[in-house]
């Protein structure tokens, strides 16, 4: 390959990256953490199709998207948000600052979970589809439904997967949402066994954690 | 500047019209009689898809189901959803069917005033008599809480609310929801969410002057309460940015978008609040209406700009 055409290429690669992340012209640590959330983002972008069930389910790749949002989480994110470089380019709230120690945790359960789908990784991505699993999404939610003794959900009809009490807020939704776990688990789960669960489940939670940060300490949308 | 002009078009109206005409003119509808009995599954589901369990009830602060929620920053002043628990003093207990019925439809709370739009009931008036009674059934499972979390901080002269009479008549939307003949099941069903219950022109059609709700909906607004935006959903935008039904469903149930990205701002709290508890049948049926909408009307509206 000649040097001209290596030149061209690099620039466009250099170029492609800048365009990327440049659209507010970010310099500096901004810039890198913007760098670190695209990388996230294309991770994520490319599992979603599979995650939704419309592309085959491929371990190796689960594994390299695990590896690329683990990578830029936790210390390797939170040491990127210095006291003082909100505001211009940036569009991370004043709150990062504000709430220091929740931002860290969120950037941390982040790398747990991105490290956990690691781990789901070989885990069919339609539990449904799993007669094996036992994990079954609506047999769960069957279950979950059951302890709130008087209004017992029907099988179908809208809201079927929730309890009254747990639809207007008034009991939390958890013992619905966990439903990818075993049941022994449900009840407490203070650390979910990752290798037991379908990668799309990490995958989703991955997303809550997303965001509940996103919401919190990203302006705009 | 525009909260200056928000005030100058109100106070001349206000001083023009005469305060108190103003005060006396009578608004709504002649009260409804509903006798149905509710379903409180189908309340609570509906309490859910539209919104009022999020806004009434303040989770970061982990206030109790639906004692209050989280103060709504705007341009005119700071909206505290109220307690809509059935204590007799700070919630609703007192309410019947029909103040339900006139305060969601119309607006209007049981003494006659008219509510502000920060509430959005405008999207509410197509609920049919029966959606009122299952919400009223529902409500009546909440346990009461003695409290009142919040009270409204408006700027004058947005405080004054008879000045909200002007408003309604001159700006008040209802929402257009009912079914259309010779359009699918899912798509009507899509309709009557996306138009009616979720309110998804709350934050995704753009608002004039006084806050009142652009004709031509679904555009986006990048001025929200809280410093949030809202893209534009019509379905032309959607397509271009690489949406499908399943990646609307999708997104709607766990907040991951096609280009990887997660929501934040307001959307996240509706996903995680709202539209994740809904019946996957209902995600794939606001997306099919989402990608399906008719085409926006392009009639110059005259009023669009003040209301």
């Amino acid at each position: 390959m000649n040097p001209y055409r290596m030149t061209a290429i690099a620039l466009t690669a250099t170029m492609a990256a800048a365009v990327a992340v440049a659209h507010n012209g970010a310099t500096g640590v901004v810039r890198e953490r913007m760098e670190g959330m695209v990388a996230m983002r294309d991770a994520m972008r490319d599992l979603t199709p599979m995650m939704r069930g419309e592309a085959p389910h491929d371990p190796a790749a689960i594994a390299t998207a695990g590896q690329a949002i683990a990578k830029h989480a936790g210390e390797a994110m939170t040491t990127l948000f210095p006291e003082g470089t909100g505001g211009g380019a940036s569009f991370a709230k004043e709150a990062v600052w504000a709430a220091p120690q929740d931002f860290a945790a969120l950037a941390e359960e982040l790398q747990r979970h991105a490290e956990g789908l690691m781990r789901a990784a070989p885990n069919a991505t339609a539990p449904q589809t799993d007669a094996h699993s036992g994990m079954e999404m609506g047999v769960m939610k069957g279950h979950a439904g059951m302890e709130m003794g008087e209004a017992k959900p029907p099988s179908s009809g809208p809201g079927a997967s929730y309890s009254v009490a747990q639809l207007l807020g008034l009991e939390p939704r958890k013992a619905a949402s966990v439903q990818a776990m075993p049941a022994t688990q449900a009840k407490v789960s203070a650390a979910p066994d990752y290798a037991t669960m379908a990668a799309s489940e990490v995958f989703r939670m991955i997303g809550e954690t997303c965001a509940a940060c996103h919401g919190r300490f990203r302006s705009g949308s | 500047m525009r909260g200056l002009l928000r005030s100058v078009i109100l106070l001349a109206a206000l001083t023009g019209g005469g305060y108190a005409g103003l005060r006396a003119w009578p608004i709504g509808e002649d009260a409804s009689r509903i006798t149905l009995d509710g379903d409180a599954r189908r309340g609570a589901y509906l309490a859910r898809a539209a919104g009022c369990v999020a806004c009434h009830t303040d989770t970061a602060a982990q206030g109790p189901a639906m004692s209050g929620g989280a103060p709504l920053d705007t341009p005119f002043g700071s909206f505290v959803p109220p307690n809509i628990t059935p204590d007799f003093t700070h919630g609703i207990g007192g309410w019947s069917k029909d103040d339900l019925a006139r305060a969601l439809r119309e607006g209007i709370s049981p003494d006659g005033q008219p509510y502000y739009p920060a509430f959005p009931f405008e999207f509410y008036a197509g609920f049919s008599d029966q959606d009122i009674a299952d919400l009223w059934a529902a409500l009546a499972t909440v346990p009461p809480v003695a409290e009142t979390r919040g009270k409204n901080d408006m700027r004058f002269p947005f405080s004054m609310r008879s000045g909200l009479k002007l408003w309604r008549a001159t700006a008040l939307l209802e929402a257009e929801s009912a079914p259309v003949l010779g359009r699918s099941d899912d798509w009507n069903r899509g309709r009557e969410l996306v138009e009616g219950a979720a309110h998804c022109g709350a934050c995704h059609t753009g608002r004039g002057l006084l806050g009142g709700l652009d004709a031509d909906s679904f555009g986006g607004n990048d001025d929200l309460p809280g410093g949030s935006a809202a893209p534009s959903i019509r379905a032309a935008d959607l397509k271009e940015d690489g949406w499908t039904a399943s990646a609307l469903a999708y997104a709607l149930e766990t907040g991951i978008t096609p280009s990887g990205d997660v929501f934040g701002g307001s959307m996240a709290e509706v996903v995680e609040q709202g539209t994740s508890f809904l019946d996957e049948a209902d995600r794939r049926a606001i997306a099919t209406y989402l990608l399906d909408a008719a085409p926006v009307p392009s009639d110059p509206d005259a009023l669009a700009q003040l209301r």
